[in-house]
């Protein structure tokens, strides 16, 4: 077993793994040329902590801290005290030693078993009813058992039981359709998101066309009218001594941000 | 115990738990926004070794990790959030803690 480690007391919450002690600015500086060497071009900062890529390069020692560590591939993991199953391995009923109280799917079956019940379907929903019912009932005849004599409680709690495990069989059916179909709401929204967005742009571009034109007639009748009035000459000097001021002084000022 | 864990040679054991576990924990643990607060008022976040530590947990993210995190979108959130510097400020806040506590709350009632 590992070393005693004291814990002290008054702590509310577990402290972090040690883990991080390793990722001082001098190590992650190495590792990341290490990673920059091994990946040439193709290295980039999105890259510096990747998973693939750092369990490709050889490292020392010192910095196997800072590649992130392989899942398991097979077995058990514990998370929080539970022991779970690597992922991919789904439990069956077979596995529980739970009778199945729903007939299987019709391609699980060799042609001369083909079930010839009428009461066959393929909609599932039918049956998750169906057990539903059946848990209520159930349910109902543990109370009674309850009611008269407690001891008898175990046979209807396996039955609860069994039931349980035989919708939640059921339910786990639809998960690639359930997959299939969040997907597809995805999608839908991101689509609906991008056609606002689009509506939006339309919209302003046609009131700036507005602005634009409700601007273009101002200037045509006030050059209308300084034309008319003879001034304009005038004022056109004036404009271009005020521009030429102006750019001075944004030169002035470019000059002063260049340095 | 070690008969009953069975753990291949080159990988290391910290107190009877593989890296992975630990690691995987510790980032669950992230969606909890009273857990952040701690960590913000125990000066974890000034610590710029802790922030790489950060940084280097987003491998959570791949889809080889991702699979394993119970309630991957409230995690990986956390995560995100605490690549921020000024998210790592505010969370020290008990106000900003409970605010998102009763964001949680109210976000599993919205999905049921």
């Amino acid at each position: 077993m590992a070393e005693e480690v004291e814990l002290p007391e008054n702590r509310m919450w577990p402290p972090p793994p040690p883990f991080y002690k390793q990722f001082t600015s001098t190590n992650v500086d190495q590792f990341k040329e290490i990673k920059q060497q091994a990946l040439g071009d193709a290295y980039d900062e999105s890259l510096l902590f990747d998973s693939k890529t750092s369990l490709a390069v050889e490292v020392p020692d010192t910095l196997r801290g800072l590649v992130p560590p392989e899942p398991p591939a097979e077995g058990q993991y514990r998370v929080f005290t539970e022991i779970q199953d690597v992922v991919g391995v789904s439990r069956t009923l077979q596995d529980e030693n739970i009778e199945q109280l729903y007939p299987p799917h019709r391609e699980a079956l060799a042609p001369s078993q083909q079930p010839v019940d009428t009461e066959w379907t393929v909609d599932r929903v039918y049956y998750l009813k169906k057990l539903t019912r059946s848990i209520m009932l159930n349910f109902l005849e543990l109370m009674g058992a309850l009611s008269t004599d407690s001891s008898q409680y175990f046979e209807k709690f396996e039955h609860i039981r069994a039931l349980f495990y035989n919708a939640h069989s059921v339910i786990n059916d639809y998960r690639q359709h359930q997959a299939r179909e969040t997907l597809i709401l995805m999608m839908e929204a991101q689509l609906e998101k991008k056609r606002a967005e689009v509506d939006e742009i339309r919209k302003m571009k046609e009131k700036i066309n507005e602005i634009m034109k409700g601007l273009e007639d101002a200037a045509a009748v006030d050059n209308a009218s300084i034309d008319s009035s003879g001034a304009s000459a005038r004022l056109r000097a004036e404009n271009e001594r005020r521009k030429k001021e102006q750019r001075s002084m944004w030169h002035a000022l470019d000059a002063e941000m260049a340095i | 115990m070690a008969d009953q864990t069975p753990q291949n040679p080159p990988e290391p054991c910290y107190g009877g738990y593989s890296r992975f576990e630990l690691e995987l924990e510790f980032v669950q643990s992230l969606a909890n926004p009273e857990y952040l607060n701690y960590l913000a008022t125990q000066k974890y976040f000034d610590d710029p070794a802790f922030i790489n530590y950060l940084d280097y947990l987003r491998y959570w993210r791949e889809p080889k990790y991702i699979k394993y995190l119970t309630y991957p979108g409230p995690t990986l959130k956390a995560l995100e959030l605490l690549q921020q510097r000024q998210f790592r400020e505010d969370i020290k806040l008990p106000e900003l803690m409970f605010a998102m506590m009763e964001r949680n709350v109210a976000a599993s009632f919205e999905a049921h």
